[in-house]
């Protein structure tokens, strides 16, 4: 059951990557555990799924601390592109890497469908479970 | 001449500041002479003021000689350590003569070029209204006008004055000509030297001070890192006390039992960023930073492991499985930052003992291991209490 | 140091006079507060510690990114957005502004008001 929810988060993953603008992209546990990820082989998942729980954990609380009503996203700027952190589901997190030059309107459609695939494979899993 | 002593409530002069007090055995004995000392100009002032105002407040009277301020700014300024009766505040008013105004206060020094009709003035002052603290605000006033030697004379007998009186008398002093072998005798002269210093980082002042008895075997505090609160006063701060420890010791628990109001960052019950809480407790602040126990989360520790007063080191003191990790994660904050270990989780069957936990962890004996149960909080006070002494230098 | 930090002050009140900004801090690194035009019911030490800890976890995922260097974060949510850059090696500055705003501009104000924190800082020393 566990390999097949798997599976099914790589095919989303890997159909992310397929976008020429996408560079990478994570799914982890809101606590920081890895479930599953396409990023290159120099870059170490465990951490950033570690980093993106910290970043989206902090940032959904930063958020009803100002009264900003509720977290869509966060998105960290650099030079080479931008890491959007969102929330997929209750349990989960996507973290996606995006080229600076990408067309974000339809690069945000994407990751809005992929969040929206993630959440419900792992409501189905959680109701098998 | 003996005089009467002065009514005195309490057997020492308090500063008010309950760990401070603690370390002083009550307070500052009486008579003595404090020396608040800096090389530049900082905060001693706020401290001479808290002294004088903690005495009115204890139902004693307090002399106040002021040579900078006009007498109603002193008294305006002298509220914000909060109310008291400000009829046994006494000011001492040396500025309304220069100013060619008639004075409201009943002691004004007419003649701010007469070191002689200065002296006559606080003399005449303590002896008739017979204070129990002295604050003379600021004695380089005097370095900067008149000879040294005389200024050194007027010193003693301020200090005698006080003595006969059964005061505590406390010489503000900024150091801008004199020599050591000067500083050497003035100490001599005093029985309890407070030296202040300011350090500025990133925007934010940290102010401290240490307080040194002149005898021999006398006290000796570390720096104590001080803050001020308005219509509180002077009170302890620590900007950063670090809860950290294994996963699931009781971290946030910790943090949660100590703080007045606090915020965890957690996730399906565990710590994803940090917790923070504000501790006010027996004359001490802190803030109170929680971290995560999972090694995924050791970045933190590069964020918020920074310029730390002190840890409380949380184990579960049912896991001695857990220890080295402990130990580990106290290497992350750094070498020679005082910490307390909190045995957690001691209510249940399987918990070590204290002596037990500190000897698995290979730590010297004289570390101190707190046994507690945050969900009930105790033990926990206590246990921030000791830290609290650690790092004023009380232990 | 009393000018220091009236001309963060300053600083930080021009910020939050740019239109689409509600508010505005400077803040440690260390998630210390330096000073804010939060408004009243939002803990500004709270802000600060979350502020430190967004910046400087981005900040070394951006490292394991191998992305080059952190520049900003953005924080969106329904009724707004947070925004944190750095100013300086000591210093952050973030801000709330308002939902439909003009990020343009107002990363425009920020970054000037960034490094004018910097340099503040920087040349400010201590006592």
């Amino acid at each position: 059951m566990l390999a097949d929810v798997t599976r099914r988060l790589q095919g989303i993953l890997a159909e992310l990557r397929r976008l020429p603008a996408v560079l990478g992209a994570t799914v982890a546990r809101r606590d920081g555990i890895l479930i599953a990820h396409v990023l290159p082989k120099t870059m170490d998942p465990k951490k950033i799924a570690a980093m993106a729980a910290a970043i989206v954990g902090t940032s959904e609380m930063a958020v009803v601390e100002m009264g900003l009503g509720s977290f869509n996203s966060s998105i960290v700027d650099t030079p080479i592109g931008k890491m959007i952190s969102t929330g997929a589901g209750e349990e989960a997190i996507l973290v996606t890497m995006v080229r600076n030059e990408a067309n974000m309107g339809l690069v945000l459609l994407s990751v809005d469908k992929a969040v929206q695939s993630i959440a419900a494979i792992l409501k189905t899993e959680e109701v098998s479970a | 001449m003996m005089q009467a002593p002065p009514r005195a409530t309490t057997p020492r002069a308090k500063t008010g500041i309950q760990v401070l007090d603690d370390r002083l055995q009550g307070g500052f004995p009486r008579p003595s002479t404090l020396l608040l000392f800096s090389d530049k100009p900082t905060e001693k002032r706020l401290f001479g003021e808290n002294f004088a105002i903690q005495g009115v407040k204890a139902g004693e009277t307090s002399l106040y000689v002021d040579f900078f301020r006009a007498p109603q700014l002193a008294r305006g300024e002298l509220k914000r350590f909060g109310p008291s009766d400000s009829a046994r505040l006494v000011l001492v008013d040396a500025t309304s003569s220069q100013l060619l105004l008639p004075s409201r206060e009943r002691y004004h020094i007419d003649d701010i070029d007469s070191l002689e009709n200065i002296r006559k003035t606080i003399i005449a002052a303590t002896e008739a209204e017979r204070p129990a603290r002295i604050v003379v605000d600021s004695m380089e006033f005097l370095m900067d006008r008149f000879p040294k030697e005389d200024v050194l004379r007027l010193w003693r007998e301020l200090i005698d004055a006080a003595r006969a009186t059964g005061a505590v008398i406390c010489f503000l002093f900024i150091n801008w000509t004199l020599m050591e072998r000067d500083l050497e005798e003035i100490r001599a002269m005093s029985d309890f030297v407070v030296e202040f210093q300011s350090s500025v980082r990133g925007g934010i002042i940290r102010n401290s001070m240490r307080i040194s008895q002149m005898a021999s075997d006398g006290i000796r505090t570390n720096w104590i890192p001080y803050a001020f609160r308005d219509l509180v006063g002077l009170t302890v701060y620590f900007p950063r006390i670090l809860v950290t420890g294994p996963f699931n010791a009781g971290k946030s628990t910790v943090v949660k039992a100590l703080s007045e109001k606090s915020i965890s960052i957690d996730r399906m019950g565990t710590t994803v960023a940090f917790d923070y809480g504000n501790v006010n407790v027996t004359g001490i602040e802190a803030e109170i930073f929680g971290t995560p126990g999972q090694e995924r989360f050791e970045f933190i520790f590069k964020i918020f492991a920074r310029e730390v007063s002190g840890v409380l080191l949380v184990v579960d003191a049912n896991h001695p499985d857990e220890l080295a990790r402990a130990k580990q994660m106290l290497d992350l904050v750094g070498p020679r930052i005082p910490y307390v270990i909190l045995a957690n989780k001691s209510d249940l069957a399987g918990a070590l003992a204290p002596d037990e936990i500190a000897h698995r962890m290979g730590l010297p004996p004289d570390v101190t291991v707190i046994p507690t149960v945050a969900t009930e909080n105790k033990g926990v006070r206590d246990a921030l209490l000791i830290l609290a002494e650690m790092i004023i230098g009380v232990r | 140091m009393r000018d220091v930090w009236g001309r963060l002050e300053e600083t930080i009140d021009e910020l939050s006079r740019v239109t689409d900004i509600k508010s505005a801090a400077v803040v440690r690194r260390d998630g210390l507060v330096v000073t804010h035009t939060l408004p009243e019911g939002v803990d500004p030490k709270i802000v600060a510690a979350m502020t430190a800890a967004i910046v400087g976890t981005s900040e070394m995922a951006t490292i394991q990114l191998d992305q080059g260097r952190f520049v900003r974060a953005i924080i969106e949510s329904d009724e707004g957005k947070l925004l944190s850059l750095g100013a300086g090696d000591e210093a952050l500055l973030v801000a709330l502004v308002y939902d439909d705003a003009n990020l343009g501009l107002v990363l425009m104000a920020m970054e000037r008001a960034a490094r004018q924190v910097e340099t503040i800082l920087g040349g400010g020393g201590g006592e």
